[in-house]
C-alpha cells in the first residue's frame, strides 16, 4: 500500500503522522514549497527575529526517517487518475494507491491582474517570506492591502523591523469581517495606539508601475496616489487548485469532497485549506482555510484513509485563535460578526487594557453557544464541554472562572463580568 | 551620546519582547556574544585564581585597585575591607537588581513574571548579600539561609559543622535550619510548587539566569542530544557530591566518634538507611524491577550487593567509606564542579550555550529537586486543547532547552525534570496555549497519575 500525499503543511502532514500511528503502509510527501514540514502560521516570526528558520520546523529532523516517511521536492506536472500515478518535473514518476491532496491555499487577487508587477505579493508561504525578506533590505514605504488575519501580521513585522508603511483597510473598523464590532473597536483602538499608518474606508482600485515593471503607487477609489515600493495583498486566500483543472478531478472554488474527504475519483482524497464540501456539516462553511481545521480533517483522513466504512468527518465545536499586535484573541463555537434577532449576548470589557469576554446565547432557549475572549485566555475543553453539553447560560456564569487560562496572579474579571450580565435583561 | 542612549533604550526597552534576538551580534553568538563570553570567563578566572591583579591586598596589607573601591561599602557593612568574594558577591547582586528591573520592564503585563522576579531579587538582597553581612558583623558564622545543600556542598564539610556547632544556639538553629531545609522544607514545596519554588523565585544562580541571562536563553539547545548530554551530566553531579559529603562526613565522624551527639556507628545506620531507602524508591519506580530482563536485575542485585560488601568492610576495618581518599575528592569537586563549573562555564557561557548552563547540566540540587518534580509534585505545565499551531516560540525561549513545542502539538502535558516553571514559554506563546498549573489534576487531558 503506497499514500503520496500533495503538501507537506499542517493538514498534509497530519495525514501522514496519524496513518503512521496505525499503519506500516508505504507514505511519501511531495511538496515544491520546502522539503521539510514548517508552521506556516510561525513565518512571520522568522522575518521579525524572533526565531530562525529551523526553530519553526515543528519536528526534529530525523523524525521522517525514523517514521519512514518519504519527502520529496518537487513539483507535480501531472496527475493519472487512470494508472494511479503522479509525475513530477524531474521526470519521477510516483504510483499510488491513495492519493491525498492538501494543495493549501493562496492569496486571493483584487482581480486587477496585480500579481504581475514586481513588488506585489501575498504572504503566505516560504517562497512569500524570501521575497519579503529580499524586499526588506531596499524598500521605502511598504503598503498593506486588507484588514485581515495577515495584514495585522504584516503590520507587526513591519513595525519591528522599522520599516515605514501603510495599512490600507476597507472597511470601518479592523477586523469587521470577522469580530463583532465591540471586538473590533477594540482591536482598532490597539492598532492605532500602535502609532501605525492605517487608513479605513479606503478601497485600493488600481497600481502605477514604473518603466521596470516595478509597482510605484497605489490609488486609492477616491482616485488619490500614494507612493510605496511594495505591496503586500492581504485580502484573504482561495483554494489552491488552479492547476487541477487539467485533471479529472472535480473541482468548484475548491475541491469537491464528500463527508468522507473522499473526492469524485475514489482513491482521491483531499484535505486542509483546498477543501470545499458538497454538503458541509451544518453551521459550518463549505470552505474552512484554517490551521486547526486543516490538522483535523489531517487527523480525520489518516485514521480513516484505509478503513473499508470510515465513520463521517466530524469538525467538533469551532475554535480558532489569533494575535493582534499584543492582544490574544480566541473564540469557542458560534460567535458572528453581527447578532441577530436570535443570539442574545453579554460583553464585558476592561475600561483601560485591551481585555475584553463575550458570551453568546440562544435568545429563545438561553442556552450557551460561544464565546470570544481578547486579552484573556479560556480554556478550550471548558468552553466545549459547555456549548456540546447545551448548558443554559445562566448555569455557565456561576463556573465561568474555571474556564480561565491565563497564568497565575492575573488579574481576574468574572465579578465585573456579573455585574454586566446581571444589568442586562435576559 | 547615541550609543548611550542606544544602549538605555536596550537595557530598559518597553516595547519589544524578543524581536530581532537573531539578529543581533550580541544575542546570536555573534562577535559581541563571543567577546561577552571571553570577558566573563576571564573575570571568573582572575577573581578566583589570580585576586592579586584586581588589587587584592595580601595577608595584612591594604587593597589597591579595583578591589579598594569596594573597601568603603564593606567597612559599612561588615567593618573589614573588601574581600574579593564581597566584591563579587556585591557586583552579582548589582547586577541581579538592575536587569531584575529591565526584565520586570519587559515583562510588565505579565504577574507571575512580575511576582517571580522580585522574589529573586529580595533573596539575592537580603538572604545572599545583607543577612550574611550582618551576621559576619555580629561575629556569628555568617550563613546563606536559602542555599541549601547540595548546591551548597560544604554544609556538610568538618569546617562548616565544627564552625556551626561551636557558635552556640545561633549556629545550632543553623544547623538544624539547613538539615530542614534539605530534607523536609523542600521536598514539602516541590511537592506543591514543583522546582520553581527555589530555581526561579529564590536561587541565586537561578536569579542571575532569570534577569541577566534573559537576553540569551534562546541559546539553550533544545534538541534531544543536549537532552542526553544533560541526563548524562548532572547525574554523575549529583552522584559526586553524595560520595563527597558521605566521605567527608565519614571520616569527620571517624575522628570524633563520641564527641557529638551522633556517634559514628549511628552515622552508619543513618547512611545504610537512607541508601537502602534510595535503591526501594528506585526500584518501586520501576514497577518492581517488572519488565526489566533477568540478566539486568541480577546486575542490578550483585551490583548492590557488592556496594554493600565495600561499605561494610571498609567500615569495620577502619578504612575510609569506599576505600575514598576524602580530602582529595573534596578538592577536586571544588576547582572542577563549585569553580570551573559552575562559575567559568555556568556565567561565562551566557552568550554561547544559553542562560541555565549550569542549572541545567551541572547542577545537584535541581538534580534532586528535578527527580521529585518527575515523581513526585503537582507541577506541570497543561496545554489548552488543540490550539497549538506548533510555531516553536515555546521551544525557542526555553532556558532549559525542553522542546515544549513536542508536546504542546500533541496536547500532552509537560512534566519535565529540568523545568524550573520560569513561565516564559506561556508567557512567549502566541495563541495562550501554555499555563503552569500545580492545583489537584480535575481538568487535564494530560498523562499524570497519582
Amino acid at each position: 500500500m503506497h499514500i503520496v500525499i500533495i503538501g507537506n503543511g499542517i493538514s498534509g502532514v497530519s495525514v501522514a503522522k496519524s496513518l503512521r500511528e496505525s499503519s506500516d503502509a508505504e507514505i511519501t510527501i511531495v511538496s515544491s514549497e520546502s522539503i521539510s514540514f514548517f508552521s506556516r502560521p510561525a513565518l512571520m516570526y522568522v522575518f521579525m527575529g524572533k526565531m530562525r528558520f529551523k526553530d519553526i520546523l515543528p519536528f526534529p529532523s530525523d523524525y521522517w526517517v525514523r517514521n519512514k516517511m518519504k519527502q520529496v521536492y518537487g513539483v507535480v506536472d501531472e496527475i493519472d487518475a487512470e494508472n494511479q500515478k503522479v509525475c513530477l518535473d524531474n521526470g519521477s514518476v510516483l504510483h499510488y494507491d491513495k492519493l491525498v491532496l492538501a494543495l493549501g491555499s493562496q492569496p486571493k487577487s483584487l482581480g486587477l491582474d496585480e500579481f504581475k508587477l514586481e513588488g506585489i505579493q501575498g504572504f503566505y508561504s516560504l517562497q512569500d517570506l524570501e521575497k519579503l525578506q529580499d524586499s526588506a533590505k531596499k524598500i521605502k514605504h511598504a503598503s498593506i492591502i486588507g484588514g485581515g488575519l495577515i495584514g495585522v501580521e504584516l503590520a507587526e513585522m513591519f513595525v519591528s523591523r522599522g520599516i515605514s508603511f501603510t495599512f490600507w483597510v476597507r472597511e470601518k473598523w479592523f477586523g469587521s469581517n470577522f469580530l463583532p464590532q465591540e471586538e473590533a473597536e477594540l482591536v482598532t483602538n490597539h492598532l492605532l495606539s500602535k502609532n501605525i499608518n492605517i487608513k479605513f474606508e479606503i478601497e485600493i482600485i488600481g497600481f502605477e508601475a514604473d518603466g521596470l515593471n516595478r509597482v510605484k503607487s497605489v490609488e486609492s477609489h477616491s482616485g488619490e496616489k500614494s507612493d510605496t515600493d511594495l505591496v503586500c495583498i492581504c485580502i484573504g486566500v482561495k483554494p489552491n487548485v488552479d492547476w487541477l483543472k487539467l485533471t479529472n478531478v472535480q473541482i468548484n472554488t475548491g475541491v469537491l469532497v464528500n463527508e468522507h474527504l473522499q473526492t469524485n475519483i475514489a482513491s482521491i482524497y483531499a484535505v486542509g485549506d483546498c477543501v470545499e464540501f458538497k454538503n458541509p456539516v451544518y453551521g459550518r462553511k463549505s470552505i474552512e482555510t484554517l490551521w486547526y481545521t486543516g490538522r483535523l480533517m489531517g487527523e480525520y483522513l489518516g485514521k480513516n484513509i484505509l478503513h473499508e466504512n470510515p465513520p463521517p468527518y466530524e469538525p467538533g465545536i469551532y475554535f480558532n485563535s489569533a494575535k493582534f499586535f499584543d492582544v490574544e484573541y480566541q473564540i469557542y463555537g458560534d460567535v458572528p460578526p453581527s447578532f441577530s434577532e436570535s443570539y442574545g449576548t453579554v460583553f464585558w470589557k476592561h475600561p483601560t487594557k485591551y481585555k475584553s469576554i463575550r458570551l453568546v446565547y440562544n435568545a429563545t432557549n438561553k442556552v450557551f453557544i460561544g464565546c470570544c475572549v481578547l486579552g484573556i485566555r479560556f480554556r478550550q475543553e471548558v468552553c466545549e464541554k459547555w456549548i456540546k453539553e447545551k448548558w443554559k447560560i445562566s448555569e455557565v456564569l456561576p463556573l465561568l472562572s474555571e474556564a480561565n487560562f491565563d497564568s497565575e496572579f492575573s488579574t481576574r474579571h468574572e465579578k465585573e463580568f456579573m455585574d454586566i450580565y446581571n444589568n442586562t435583561v435576559i | 551620546m547615541i550609543s548611550i542612549l542606544k544602549w538605555s533604550q536596550w537595557l530598559f526597552n518597553f516595547e519589544v519582547k524578543n524581536e530581532g534576538v537573531w539578529f543581533k551580534s550580541l544575542s546570536n553568538r555573534g562577535v559581541v556574544g563571543w567577546i561577552l563570553a571571553l570577558f566573563l570567563s576571564f573575570g571568573y578566572i582572575i577573581l578566583y585564581f589570580f585576586p592579586a591583579w584586581l588589587g587584592l591586598g595580601a595577608k595584612g596589607m591594604s587593597n589597591t585597585g579595583f578591589i579598594a573601591w569596594f573597601d568603603p561599602i564593606s567597612i559599612f557593612f561588615n567593618g573589614s575591607a573588601a574581600s574579593q568574594w564581597f566584591v563579587y558577591g556585591f557586583l552579582y547582586t548589582l547586577i541581579i537588581l538592575i536587569m531584575g528591573v529591565k526584565f520586570i520592564v519587559k515583562y510588565k503585563n505579565n504577574n507571575y513574571q512580575i511576582i517571580r522576579t522580585i522574589s529573586l531579587m529580595f533573596f539575592q538582597l537580603c538572604f545572599a548579600f545583607i543577612i550574611p553581612e550582618i551576621m559576619a558583623s555580629l561575629n556569628q558564622p555568617a550563613m546563606d539561609l536559602k542555599n541549601m545543600w547540595p548546591l551548597n556542598y560544604y554544609f556538610f564539610f568538618d569546617w562548616n559543622i565544627k564552625k556551626l556547632l561551636s557558635s552556640g544556639y545561633f549556629g545550632l538553629f543553623l544547623m538544624v535550619w539547613g538539615i530542614a531545609l534539605t530534607f523536609i522544607i523542600s521536598p514539602v514545596l516541590t511537592y506543591f510548587y514543583g522546582k520553581r519554588w527555589y530555581c526561579s523565585w529564590v536561587c541565586g544562580c537561578g536569579g542571575l539566569a532569570e534577569t541577566a541571562g534573559d537576553p540569551f536563553r534562546h541559546l539553550s539547545d533544545n534538541s534531544e542530544t543536549a537532552w542526553k548530554w544533560e541526563r548524562r551530566i548532572i547525574y554523575p553531579v549529583l552522584f559526586l557530591v553524595c560520595l563527597m559529603t558521605l566521605t567527608i562526613l565519614d571520616s569527620f565522624f571517624r575522628k570524633n566518634p563520641e564527641t557529638y551527639w551522633i556517634s559514628f556507628s549511628h552515622f552508619k545506620i543513618i547512611i545504610l538507611l537512607l541508601l537502602s531507602g534510595i535503591i526501594a524508591l528506585g526500584i518501586r519506580q520501576n514497577g518492581w524491577l517488572k519488565g526489566v530482563s533477568k540478566w539486568s536485575k541480577i546486575a542490578f542485585i550483585s551490583l548492590g550487593i557488592i556496594l554493600f560488601i565495600v561499605i561494610a568492610f571498609s567500615w569495620s576495618y577502619q578504612k575510609p567509606v569506599l576505600l575514598i581518599n576524602a580530602l582529595k575528592l573534596r578538592e577536586w569537586y571544588g576547582f572542577y564542579v563549585g569553580a570551573i563549573f559552575s562559575g567559568i562555564i555556568g556565567v561565562g557561557f551566557y552568550p554561547l550555550m544559553g542562560s541555565r548552563v549550569w542549572c541545567r547540566f551541572g547542577c545537584p540540587m535541581a538534580a534532586i529537586l528535578g527527580i521529585q518534580q518527575r515523581f513526585f509534585s503537582r507541577f506541570r505545565i497543561t496545554v489548552n486543547g488543540g490550539q497549538c499551531i506548533s510555531c516553536g516560540n515555546c521551544s525557542t525561549y526555553c532556558e532549559m532547552g525542553i522542546d515544549v513545542r513536542a508536546y504542546a502539538q500533541k496536547g500532552e502535558n509537560i512534566v519535565r525534570a529540568s523545568c524550573v516553571g520560569c513561565g516564559i514559554c506561556a508567557e512567549v506563546c502566541p495563541r495562550g496555549v501554555l499555563k503552569l498549573e500545580n492545583g489537584p489534576i480535575s481538568l487535564d487531558n494530560g498523562k499524570i497519575r497519582f
